[in-house]
């Protein structure tokens, strides 16, 4: 150790005495306190006052200081867990990323793909690499997202309400399990549908493990008939494609096959694919629908035709009749079907003209109806060419006849819910009830406190699909991955990890699937060649299914095991269907589904009893209401009843009604579910081997009460109401148009005549706006719209649209940005039904524009009508000069906005507040305060980022970058946008080579950007506007 | 003012006042104790006020989500109620601007309380623009000042911002002529407190320290004339203007050239009802029946069976113009105004607007306290039916179908309209209190013309000219 002294400076070194003082002192200048102390005071030294006034300021500064409240902030850190499971190899702000995964609900499977910022799932939008869809989904899985951050999700495992650690559960469960097992104690799995093969791979272990196990697959909405009759045509128990693009003439009987039904989105997007007539080929299939009630399916059909559901099997029967007389096929008993005869006779004959191109389908589970179907199609050769036997679906297995027998099995020691809720949504409700409360272990992995979970022993939450891994098949031949896009929120663990540690194998999801991948990719992996399990997952699927389509039916036995034993009808008979929102109900507690109007009624936030025209005329209902007060009705059906509000369905057969399912869950289900609508699954049957989701021998009763309903449309018809007596009705048919086929074939321009004259007139004395750049436009197509609303749901998630609740719905104030109106003409007992979706028409001459006083609202040179939130003061003058009611006033502070403290949303519809919730906020959409106008932006932000990825990839934006939400929400193409200044542009086209072309009120020179295409409708009549029923609705 | 008057004509000051005597009947309102009908009807109009600021504030803290409108109605209630306040204004403007003017005598009677008139409705009025915004706290994005907002500025294409100019011009000019009038007034009535009183004090400085002076004269007589130059467009433009908001738009029932003369007319018809309303009362009750006579009351019933008539007649030729002009939507806003749901608020504003006031023709009933009273209400009813019908029948049912809705306000809605009446009668009510009801100074400059003692030494005089020989036969009053 050397004795060195380092020295700093020379002063130092020297010690001079100028460093010495300097190096006492702990400041090297003089404080200058005394600068600041008067001159009397001010002595050498400190004194007494001075330092006494030095303390009492400083005390008082600091007590100041430190008393100011500085605000918290909270903010999201960008902290991930860059474990195995979490696969994000880097995250730049601000910069979306997207994950290929998978949406299955009940009947409803798509190949999506999710859209995160910064870690969060906040939009869900169609795999477009995805065979037969191609991007599109339904309404409901695009709110699917929101259902990620419910505040209703259970955040542990619980053990009689009380919760437990995820050790503790598995080694009491295993232990009972063990026990039961060791005993030869029965052991139930009720399921709904399950086609994860890695969840097939854990029950596989489980039963393993416990053999006394049993499944029981059930769905709360059953197609069990279609497969029990295929067993007989197909000798498989399967559902086949139906391949709605190669058929020109499509004949349904009670099925909404694009709304409910099984696949919808597939189905949409082949069915849409042959409804768009253009000048090249104009040609469109033609669609039959025998209903009982309005569905989007039958809505967009060609011809309808009111039926009983008790009227269906000789409708069918009939047809046979009439179609094997023509094929020398053995004909059935005779049936009379009087009025319907003719009907039945002109589609028999387009049928036989249409063989091998044709599909006759059905949706009613009852085993003879989808034999006569299957026979149909078996003597038109349609199996092979329409309808794909090979390309079965795996969704709807559920075996009505297996839950019967459960529910009739008193032996069963332990159940476990795995995906299902049979205390509410199934038949024998009562009974399974009784089992789980009796069984020595009953554990559930409802995600919530639903019906059943609330009886249950244990409950093990399952992850939220946006959290899980897993691998479906949802078609043979066809893997859909199934990935995490978010860490788990909360510690719950995916239900077939949960069936593995019960079975006593620790696993992690990702492990199972990988090797629950090995196990089932064998097949698949020699198919993928050079792809890598990696590239798949990114794709998001494999496919193999074959384009062509398969199949072959045995017509004799099909037809030998019909049973021709017609139902008796008697009295009023009761449909219980799927709503196009709800569905089943297992998304009962997402508001955004809540609050989605129905397509047809335009109701939201409750079921009703669906009532037909003459028929709620003749019991004194109101078809034109007023307000949205509804009047409240009974049904009583097999000594059950229940009070709802009613609501006039034009087009519902006479003498029945119909009641959505899915609606009136427990508490515990959620905010949004709980208190809306009633629950109808109790009325649901069990007959002969299937559920039966109709019943006759009802009785209806008109009550005095009310109902305030959410109503987004109070008038229906495009026929002005005059109030006068007598006097003639005019029709606006300029603002939805419409044509028949065969006027189309002569002119492209049918139904939309009157434009040439319109756009000779439109001359103007002003200077209207130059759109040199871009010229942003939209096409919406009336022919292949359906009116399922995935649009409605997908616009709303995009742009943060609040949730407003029953009471402000009901107050006419929806906040949808886009809606779809729904306009009926013709006999009001079986109307025609027209969609119309309307968002911002961003009209080039704005009425809107020129009366807001702060220029809040402004045109931008791309020919966009653009709103400045923050400049608002809320006049609601654009809104009310706005002709076509686009937009929408913040009437409360629907978002729990901080800033107004308690002050919020009078009406509770406190959906949209939790933090938790508001993660699903798109950070690039600005959420809208109280007092402003808000409305459709075109997705600004999206063309926005698009041209920000052009410029930075140096490249002039192309035709197709730009898609709003509502376009690629969309299962039938119908909404396309673009740059009309584009000449290449699919939009360019439409607007100018396009006959069918027209905008709203082009008369009053709005100069909209959003362009409509004319509806045709394959009908040999041409179409009328008229909408007057046999009684002047002076009810 | 001293010009010749016909001697036929009714004297417009009875009593055989004399200059003090008209000091004394009128101050003697604003001195004494106070009455206890005075400070019960203060009272209950306070507590009518304090609701009103009670609906508004609730307004404030939930929004306008708490009132009855909706998405397709975007305007109901509020506007309504502003324009019906406006309109009531116009009364004032025009009987101190254009009478004046047209140097009509028998304004001074009731042009005090007619221009209070008008500001407290403006005020009321302009409660409606500040509220029924969305957010209030930003209504000041409306004026045109410089600020660091970048562009963005004013939308001078837009009604709504003419409207603010017109409204904020109005209240400023009424208020001014409203105050140059009160001036020698408020000298008077210190003149006779005690001086170095407080009330000496509070009209002290409330008449500027008038002295009465021939130049203090000239001076208040040549602004007068000024601001009565100034008012006088003003009576005419705003609303002429407020019509704008609704004749610019494209709304079918609101775009229409007629608005602008058709709602002048309206104005004025419904102010002056509303004048009628108060000075019936108040001359009762402030025994100021020599002063605001029978012939005044006959005077304003004239003007109001005039322009009744005229927007009688607006509605007739809309009925037609919008059969005239093929529009089928405009067509259907009319039909659906007359047989639509709101088909009674359209035949209220019809009989009350068009039938009643053609009783006025007979002269009997225009000289009718009670029945002149009565009217005046039925007016004002049928005015605020005529707004409620022109903005809520034409809103609910436009363009498209599937937008119809229909509209019923609530108990805020209700609350608030109810509230600006007890805002403005308190106003009054302390007006009435405190300043002079009728112009001292101005009717004391008619009293030896219209005066009934002179006009009856008059008649006298002229009593044996040929062209009066049968003067009495021709004389429609008595003088008494």
């Amino acid at each position: 150790m050397s004795n060195n002294k380092y020295w700093q400076s020379l002063e130092q070194r020297d010690e001079t005495p100028e460093f010495k003082e300097q190096a006492a002192k702990e400041f090297q200048d003089e404080m200058p306190v005394f600068d600041y102390v008067d001159d009397t005071t001010k002595v050498e030294s400190t004194g007494r006052r001075d330092f006494l006034k030095m303390m009492g300021f400083s005390i008082s500064a600091a007590a100041i200081a430190s008393s100011c409240k500085i605000p918290v902030k909270k903010a999201i850190p960008y902290v991930f867990n860059l474990d195995q499971s979490s696969r994000i190899p880097e995250l730049v702000p601000g910069i979306a990323d997207y994950f290929a995964t998978s949406y299955a609900e009940g009947g409803d499977f798509s190949s999506i793909l999710v859209k995160t910022r910064e870690n969060r799932p906040i939009k869900i939008e169609g795999n477009t690499a995805a065979p037969f869809v191609k991007g599109g989904t339904t309404a409901r899985a695009q709110a699917s997202v929101l259902s990620l951050y419910d505040v209703a999700r259970l955040t542990q495992p619980k053990k009689k309400g009380e919760s437990i650690t995820w050790e503790q559960a598995d080694s009491e469960i295993a232990k009972k399990l063990t026990k039961i097992s060791a005993e030869g104690g029965k052991i139930v799995i009720i399921s709904n549908t399950n086609y994860s093969l890695a969840t097939q791979k854990a029950l596989a272990t489980f039963k393993a493990k416990y053999p006394t196990t049993q499944v029981v697959t059930y769905d709360p909405v059953s197609l069990y008939a279609i497969r029990k009759a295929n067993q007989i045509t197909l000798g498989e128990s399967i559902i086949p494609t139906y391949l709605f693009d190669k058929a020109k003439v499509i004949a349904g009987f009670n099925c909404d096959f694009l709304g409910g039904f099984v696949n919808a989105t597939e189905n949409a997007k082949r069915y849409s694919a042959n409804r768009v007539p253009t000048k090249e080929n104009p040609n469109m299939s033609r669609h039959y629908h025998f209903q009982s009630y309005v569905s989007i399916t039958s809505a967009s059909a060609d011809y309808k035709h009111s039926i009983k559901p008790s009227q269906e099997k000789a409708v069918l029967m009939a047809l046979y009749n009439k179609i094997a007389a023509s094929t020398g096929a053995s004909s059935l008993a005779n049936v009379t079907i009087s009025d319907l005869q003719e009907s039945v006779n002109k589609l028999a004959a387009e049928l036989l003209a249409n063989r091998g191109e044709s599909i006759v389908i059905s949706g009613t589970n009852n085993v003879d109806i989808q034999l006569l179907t299957n026979a149909i199609n078996a003597m038109l050769g349609n199996y092979g060419s329409t309808i794909d036997t090979a390309a079965a679906l795996n969704l709807k297995q559920g075996n009505d006849e297996a839950l019967k027998a459960l529910s009739d099995d008193t032996s069963v020691k332990a159940v476990l819910l795995l995906n299902s809720n049979p205390v509410y949504d199934s038949v024998f409700a009562d009974k399974i009830k009784n089992i789980i409360t009796k069984a020595e272990l009953s554990v559930s992995f409802a995600d919530r406190l639903d019906e059943s979970a609330e009886l249950v022993q244990y409950i093990t939450p399952d992850n939220h699909y946006l959290e899980s891994w897993d691998v479906l098949e949802p078609k043979k031949g066809y893997i859909s991955f199934v990935q995490p896009t978010i860490n788990q929120l909360f510690d719950t663990r995916q239900a077939f990890v949960s069936l593995s540690e019960f079975a006593g194998a620790t696993t992690t999801a990702y492990d199972l699937i990988k090797s629950a991948g090995e196990g089932f990719t064998t097949g698949f992996i020699a198919s993928l060649g050079n792809t890598s399990w990696e590239s798949a997952l990114q794709t998001g699927f494999i496919n193999n299914v074959s384009e062509s389509a398969s199949g072959s039916a045995n017509l004799s036995a099909t037809v030998s095991a019909i049973n021709t034993k017609l139902p008796t009808s008697n009295g009023i008979e009761v449909i219980f269907y799927e709503s196009v929102a709800l569905a089943d109900g297992k998304e009962a507690n997402n508001p955004f589904l809540q609050e989605m109007p129905d397509p047809i009624t335009r109701t939201s936030w409750d079921n009703f009893i669906a009532l037909p025209y003459t028929f709620a005329i003749n019991n004194g209902i109101k078809a034109m209401s007023q307000d949205s007060t509804v009047k409240t009705a009974k049904i009583t059906l097999a000594n059950k009843e229940v009070v709802l509000p009613v609501i006039i369905s034009y087009g519902q057969a006479q003498d029945t009604v119909a009641i959505a399912l899915g609606y009136g869950r427990s508490q515990g289900v959620g905010p949004a579910a709980f208190g809306s609508g009633q629950n109808v699954y109790p009325f649901l049957t069990y007959d002969n081997g299937t559920v039966s989701y109709s019943a006759g021998s009802a009785a209806y009763e008109t009550l005095k009460g009310t109902h305030k309903m959410g109503m987004s449309q109070r008038y229906h018809t495009l026929q002005e109401d005059n109030n006068l007596y007598n006097r003639p009705r005019r029709f606006r048919n300029n603002i939805v148009k419409e044509a028949n086929l065969e006027q189309f074939r002569k002119d492209d321009t049918a139904g939309n005549e009157d434009r040439a004259k319109i756009k000779d007139h439109l001359t103007t004395l002003y200077k209207g706006y130059d759109s040199p750049g871009h010229h942003w436009s939209m096409a919406v197509d009336l022919n292949s719209c359906i009116g399922c609303a995935a649009c409605v749901i997908s616009c709303n998630i995009e742009n943060n649209v609040p949730v407003i609740g029953r009471e402000e719905m009901s107050n006419t104030r929806s906040m949808h940005w886009l809606r779809i109106d729904r306009y009926y003409s013709g006999d009001p007992d079986n109307p025609d039904v027209a969609f119309q979706p309307l968002m911002c028409q961003h009209c080039d001459n704005a009425p809107c524009e020129n009366v807001c006083p702060v220029n809040a609202t402004n045109h931008s040179s791309e020919g966009l009508n653009q709103m400045a939130y923050n400049r608002c003061i809320g006049t609601k003058y654009c809104a009310n000069n706005c002709p076509f009611k686009v937009r929408k006033f913040n009437w409360y502070d629907y978002q729990g906005n901080d800033s107004f403290g308690g002050w919020n949303d009078p009406t509770d519809a406190s959906y949209m507040y939790d933090n938790l919730t508001r993660m699903v906020l798109n950070p690039d959409v600005t959420v809208r305060s109280r007092g402003v106008i808000e409305k459709c932006s075109f997705c600004v932000q999206r063309i926005q980022a698009s041209k920000l990825t052009a410029k930075t990839e140096g490249r002039p934006l192309k035709d197709g970058d730009v898609k709003t939400a509502c376009q690629t929400a969309c299962p039938t193409n119908s909404i396309s946008f673009g740059d009309r200044n584009d000449k290449n542009s699919e939009i360019h086209r439409i607007f100018f080579d396009n006959g069918r072309n027209y905008h709203l009120y082009e008369e009053q020179h709005f100069m909209t950007n959003v362009g409509y295409q004319v509806k045709i409708r394959n009908t040999d009549e041409e179409p009328e506007f008229t909408f007057v029923g046999a009684k002047e609705d002076k009810a | 003012m001293g010009h010749f008057e016909s001697p036929l004509r009714e004297p417009l000051v009875n009593g055989n006042k004399t200059y003090k005597q008209i000091t004394d009947d009128i101050v003697a309102g604003t001195t004494g104790p106070v009455g206890l009908l005075w400070l019960l009807a203060t009272g209950v109009s306070g507590l009518v006020a304090l609701f009103g600021v009670f609906c508004l504030v609730w307004t404030i803290c939930y929004g306008i989500g708490t009132w009855g409108v909706n998405s397709t109605v975007g305007w109901a209630w509020d506007i309504t109620n502003f324009v019906w306040w406006v309109g009531i204004g116009h009364a004032g403007t025009l009987i101190s601007a254009i009478l004046l003017l047209f140097r009509q005598k028998w304004r001074t009677g009731v042009n005090r309380a007619a221009e209070a008139m008008t500001i407290f409705a403006v005020i009321c009025a302009g409660l409606f623009v500040m509220l029924h915004t969305g957010r209030p706290w930003d209504v000041f994005f409306i004026l045109p000042y410089p600020n660091t907002r970048g562009p963005l500025w004013t939308n001078f294409n837009s009604p709504l911002l003419w409207d603010v100019f017109a409204i904020s011009t109005y209240l400023t000019v009424s208020l001014l002529f409203w105050y140059t009038g009160l001036v020698p007034d408020f000298a008077t009535i210190r003149d006779r407190a005690k001086l170095g009183s407080i009330r000496w004090k509070m009209y002290n400085f409330m008449c500027f320290g008038w002295v009465g002076s021939a130049k203090h004269w000239e001076r208040w007589e040549s602004l007068s004339l000024i601001l009565a130059g100034l008012a006088t467009p003003l009576v005419l433009s705003v609303h002429t203007i407020v019509s704008f908001d609704f004749a610019t738009s494209i709304v079918a029932g609101w775009h229409t050239t007629i608005l602008p003369p058709y709602f002048v007319a309206g104005a004025i018809f419904s102010g002056f009802a509303m004048v009628q309303t108060l000075m019936i009362v108040a001359r009762k009750v402030m025994k100021l029946e020599d002063y605001i006579t029978i012939t005044h009351m006959e005077s304003m019933n004239k003007v109001i069976l005039l322009t009744g008539t005229m927007v009688g007649t607006a509605y007739l030729t809309e009925l037609f113009v919008a059969w005239y002009s093929g529009s089928m939507i405009e067509q259907y806003a009319f039909a659906n105004r007359a047989f639509g749901p709101y088909w009674w608020a359209y035949w209220i504003m019809m009989s009350c607007n068009l039938i009643f006031p053609q009783f006025f023709w007979v002269k009997k009933l225009r000289r009718s306290i009670y029945f002149t009273f009565f009217a005046s209400i039925i007016v004002n009813i049928g005015m605020w039916f005529e707004r409620f019908v022109i903005i809520v029948t034409s809103l609910h049912r436009d363009y498209l179908p599937s937008s119809w809705t229909s509209y019923s306000p609530t108990w805020v809605e209700i609350g608030i309209y109810v509230g600006t009446m007890g805002i403005f009668m308190t106003l009054f009510l302390l007006f009435s209190r405190f300043f002079p009801v009728v112009a001292i100074a101005e009717i004391k400059s008619i009293l030896k013309v219209s005066g009934n003692q002179y006009r009856r030494d008059q008649m006298e005089e002229v009593k044996e000219e040929p062209a009066y020989q049968d003067a009495d036969s021709r004389l429609t009053y008595k003088i008494d």
